[in-house]
């Protein structure tokens, strides 16, 4: 018998990353169009908060290759169903790919990558203004392209939850509908 | 310049000291203010408003404008590399420490001259460098990266400085090609 629902772990480790995703995604936003003191308090919570995300994720990932995820309703059309696929392997991509750039671009530019206090994570890269530039741009657009998923992705759920009522909402929502409880 | 100083009329303070201080012809010869105000934290997790000033060994020579006019344009660097290298110059690093009460959130207010003050060390410079092949061109001086026990304070400048350096230093290293390390300076 396949499962009907991402595993309860699973479901918590989603929407707390939403959270914590879509935070960082404004307070990215936020702190480089700011020069008030505000900046600051941006920037102190944009580092731990990118290192928070980079530990889930790869937690994620283990309960993923641990309890899998629900099969995708039977009737669902080939090309929905390889964009549903590609979707989170791009949602991994970036869950990944975020930290690492903005850790290794503070790291090319020689910047200390403060958790809190006086605790530092270890330079990645050496200095080097080229490769700064580059991982500073990639981290730019990235962020751009990751909230177009999220919008694409919340697009495709209400899809799912409202016009094909196919349960596919239902396997990662954080609460049990009535009709699922009945 | 006039609409900004009107607008700004605490830039008159600046104006002002800058006609009566004494000029010298030597970097040797100046202080160096903080003008921001900084935390220092003690062991007992008491924060100390602070400001600190690097105070020159060397004894300024007074020299007038018009005197420091007719030298070239950068007598100041020549001045400082010929100058440390016949010997190293030194400033004792002095932390004058707020009263309670003084204003710490405008670095455009000088406290009273009456402030404790403690000598916390001495910067020794022994070696002038090029800035083109100099190990300072490709990072960014942030004045809110601070070591343990020294935190911002309420002067939001810090801050302002230093998301405003982030984003030049943003720019500066994206055109790093145009701004090459020298020959002998690419071999070190």
């Amino acid at each position: 018998m396949t499962r009907k629902r991402f595993a309860a772990p699973q479901r918590l480790l989603h929407w707390l990353m939403a959270v914590c995703i879509l935070a960082m995604l404004f307070i990215g936003v936020g702190m480089v169009s700011t020069v008030t003191p505000k900046y600051l308090t941006l920037v102190q919570i944009h580092k731990p908060l990118g290192i928070a995300i980079l530990v889930l994720v790869l937690i994620r990932l283990v309960l993923r290759l641990i309890y899998g995820s629900p099969a995708l309703p039977a009737d669902l059309p080939a090309p929905i169903k390889l964009g549903a696929y590609l979707s989170q392997y791009a949602f991994y991509a970036l869950m990944f790919a975020m930290p690492l750039i903005g850790w290794g671009m503070l790291s090319a530019a020689s910047y200390p990558v403060v958790l809190f206090g006086s605790v530092h994570l270890p330079s990645i890269l050496p200095l080097s203004p080229s490769l700064h530039t580059l991982l500073w741009h990639a981290h730019f657009y990235l962020a751009f392209a990751f909230f177009a998923l999220i919008l694409l992705h919340v697009a495709a759920i209400l899809f799912h939850a409202l016009v094909r009522r196919d349960g596919v909402f239902q396997t990662m929502a954080p609460f049990l509908s009535r009709d699922e409880t009945k | 310049m006039k609409k900004f100083s009107a607008a700004h009329p605490e830039f008159a303070t600046f104006l002002s000291w800058a006609k009566s201080a004494p000029w010298t012809g030597s970097y040797a010869e100046e202080h160096y203010n903080s003008l921001d105000s900084f935390l220092f934290v003690d062991g007992s997790g008491a924060a100390h408003p602070i400001r600190w000033s690097l105070v020159p060994a060397a004894q300024p020579v007074p020299v007038s404008p018009d005197d420091l006019a007719k030298r070239g344009p950068d007598f100041l660097e020549q001045e400082i590399t010929q100058r440390v290298a016949a010997g190293p110059q030194r400033w004792s690093l002095v932390v004058t420490v707020a009263n309670p009460g003084d204003p710490t959130a405008d670095p455009n207010k000088a406290w009273p001259a009456d402030r404790r003050t403690v000598e916390v060390g001495t910067l020794i410079v022994q070696q002038i460098e090029p800035e083109r092949d100099g190990p300072c061109r490709d990072i960014n001086f942030d004045p809110t990266v601070l070591p343990a026990g020294i935190k911002t304070s309420d002067d939001p400048f810090p801050a302002a400085r230093s998301a405003a350096y982030s984003r030049s230093y943003n720019s500066r290293t994206a055109e790093e090609s145009y701004y090459p390390r020298t020959a002998t300076g690419a071999q070190q």
